[in-house]
């Protein structure tokens, strides 16, 4: 047993590819996955998948560049600037596209970086001899290839993006909650959007290698909306997001040795996986807690029913007009608002608490006063006591003030019995 | 200009003339706000009253005319201007807190190498207990009343600390307590010598609010105090005779 669980979980990492694949992978993916929290948060997910498909031509002419320039060196540094231009141009061309004629920017987006990314497969099969990148890499990555060199650039573009976020965590976040306000005090909006745009494209460069173009938009935006579901402050947002990122990571890797499939791919299917536990899972925002929410939805009117017959003396469950087993529901949503003791419940019987009864009196004045000022309307005294049983559950307070000063300030109700006072927060 | 006039002097526009693509949105717009009045923009949707606001915070491209605040041109009066946007405007789910809100109206006061000092807690306290959200502050800002959401804004609006303010449909949608929490704030702000524009939709209680009404609709009507301005020969004449009482407008440009 001990055997198998060492082959399985632990034999991995005596292999120097598994581990740099594991290294290089998260590095990358808690650059993605924080710097992903704003892309997500500024709705640019779209952006961000057309700006890593057209770095393309960028990083090819890059190569092309720097092998004619320094035979063979340096490609890194080349890859790097070509692709940032090429980042730059696509946003900027995508901005200017959606402010002339009637072209809406998702059509811009879908434009310029189609036709960037046709440039780039043009430039790279026409250059094939020359260029040391083929496209099926470009899509794959190759996370078992991870080189020291690789690592340098995704540790190097993992602090830069990291120190930019911390350095300018206040802009960024105000930019991206409210632009006008941001704007109106100053600040730089546009040149924010190309410091984001900038690092879209650092971490699209050094992951594109490790896990390819689809797999790396995949690390942006997944990890990052998964920690969404689950909090509602954005450091911890960026947090939960980091740990998701490196959970896809190593979980993928554990599932691509035991099924032998594509390390990228298998990293972006097990963040797929997660993100799916956690829209389901998730505590407030998740499908679960909705499908439970509208579960324990409780019509208010019969809430407010079972109130005014216990405040009324009935206490045994099975004396009330109502379908039991919606009456236990109704009950349940009661003990939750602490309207009814849970203890005599158990029993079948229905016992306020302090708080029920204030609540109780609440509604029985307004029916009492209901029953009143209806009467006084003109209406038979058999059918105001109707009316007043569905009236009743329009207690606004001004209202039931207006009536008592109609009927000037009763103390008892038509049949005679007290009228509880108006409650003290009245 | 002398001191004497620079004292006085609010908000000008002169000839103020924009359009988006072949919309005239604002025709020869000329106001004159003084220093430390309360002004509200009256008009049908459409009439361009939020773009008025954005005007004054230097936002929109002018085809004519100059907009000056406390006579310098808008570009060199950023800071000056606190805004309060439309609640439709804003992504309720952010995930930020009601305090983080309110200190984002202490950003423009310090540099951006600069963090946020016990000096900016202290006044982001204070307008928390202005508008009496402070027992809300750690709740995510989506986690409010309607009317609560318009006090984390109004606050923040306070926290900036400037001399105008520029609030976009406050009223719309409020429940009776911020609306008095409101018309309070602004009753304070015209105290403290602040000049304040408030985009505005109800007829029935501009008179209570504001000094100054500027009726528009795409062109100024009128401009004065509310008795004046508020007179139904003029009204049927800027909202097309069809409405006697404007309808709620809660989103969308107006």
């Amino acid at each position: 047993m001990s055997a198998w669980l060492y082959n399985v979980f632990c034999e991995p990492w005596t292999h120097a590819y598994f581990v740099k694949g594991a290294l290089g992978g998260s590095i990358i993916a808690v650059a993605c996955a924080v710097l992903g929290c704003y892309i997500i948060l500024r709705k640019m997910a779209f952006i961000g998948d057309a700006m890593s498909h057209a770095l393309l031509p960028g990083v090819g002419i890059g190569y092309l560049v720097m092998n004619a320039l320094f035979a063979g060196g340096f490609t890194a540094g080349g890859l790097l600037l070509g692709a940032l231009i090429a980042a730059l141009l696509t946003s900027v061309s995508i901005s200017f596209l959606s402010n002339v004629g009637r072209i809406a920017e998702d059509t811009a987006i879908g434009i310029i970086y189609t036709g960037l990314f046709a440039a780039g497969v043009v430039i790279l099969t026409r250059f094939q001899q020359h260029i040391n990148i083929d496209l099926n890499h470009f899509f794959q990555g190759d996370i078992y290839g991870v080189s020291w060199a690789d690592l340098w650039l995704s540790a190097g573009v993992a602090a830069v993006v990291l120190s930019i976020i911390t350095i300018f965590y206040r802009h960024l976040t105000i930019v991206s909650f409210d632009p006008t306000m941001a704007a109106s005090i100053g600040l730089p909006t546009r040149g924010i959007h190309i410091l984001l745009t900038i690092m879209i494209a650092l971490v699209c460069v050094a992951g594109i290698s490790m896990v390819g173009v689809i797999m790396i938009v995949g690390l942006l935006i997944t990890p990052a909306a998964l920690a969404y579901m689950l909090t509602d402050r954005l450091p911890r947002m960026m947090g939960l997001a980091a740990v998701m990122g490196v959970l896809s990571v190593i979980t993928g890797l554990y599932f691509s040795e035991w099924v032998n499939a594509s390390g990228g791919g298998s990293i972006m299917f097990m963040g797929f996986l997660l993100f799916l536990v956690g829209l389901i899972l998730a505590p407030r925002y998740g499908l679960m807690a909705a499908w439970l929410r509208r579960r324990r939805l409780v019509p208010q009117a019969d809430l407010e029913d079972v109130l005014r017959w216990a405040y009324e003396g009935c206490r045994e469950i099975e004396e009330l007009p109502l379908d039991k087993r919606h009456l236990r529901k109704v009950a349940r949503q009661m003990v939750r608002e602490d309207l009814i003791d849970p203890g005599p419940l158990r029993k079948g019987c229905i016992l306020l608490t302090d708080k029920g009864s204030q609540e109780a009196a609440h509604i029985m004045r307004s029916h009492q006063l209901w029953e009143g000022h209806l009467i006084r309307s003109g209406m038979s005294a058999e059918a105001a006591h109707e009316a007043a049983h569905e009236l009743e559950h329009l207690h606004y307070r001004n209202v039931l003030v207006d009536f008592d000063a109609e009927l000037e300030h009763p103390a008892k109700d038509v049949d005679g019995k007290p009228i509880p006072p108006a409650g003290s927060d009245g | 200009m002398d001191a004497a006039t620079a004292s006085s002097t609010g908000i000008t526009m002169e000839h103020l003339t924009v359009s988006y693509q072949t919309k005239a949105v604002l025709v020869d717009v000329s106001l004159d706000i003084p220093r430390g009045t309360v002004v509200g923009i009256l008009g049908p949707n459409g009439a361009g009253k939020s773009t008025i606001i954005k005007s004054i915070m230097g936002f929109v491209p002018r085809d004519y005319g100059t907009v000056r605040v406390f006579g310098q041109p808008v570009a060199d009066a950023r800071g000056l201007v606190a805004y309060v946007p439309q609640r439709g405007q804003i992504d309720w789910s952010f995930p930020v807190t009601v305090r983080d809100v309110v200190t984002m109206g202490r950003y423009g006061h310090r540099r951006w190498y600069q963090s946020i000092r016990g000096e900016d807690r202290e006044k982001v306290k204070h307008a928390l207990d202005a508008v009496r959200m402070t027992e809300f502050a750690d709740r995510q800002i989506g986690q409010l009343s309607g009317g609560q959401q318009q006090r984390v804004f109004m606050a923040r609006a306070l926290a900036q600390e400037s001399d105008i303010l520029l609030l976009d449909e406050p009223f719309a949608g409020v429940d009776a307590a911020t609306e008095r929490a409101i018309a309070g704030l602004l009753a304070g702000a015209r105290e403290e010598g602040k000049t304040v524009v408030v985009v505005h939709h109800d007829l029935e209680t501009a008179a209570e609010f504001f000094d100054r009404v500027v009726l528009l609709n795409r062109r100024v009507y009128a401009y004065g105090p509310p008795r004046e301005v508020l007179e139904p020969n003029l009204l049927a004449e800027v909202y097309g005779g069809t409405l006697r009482k404007m309808s709620w407008n809660e989103e969308g440009e107006a």
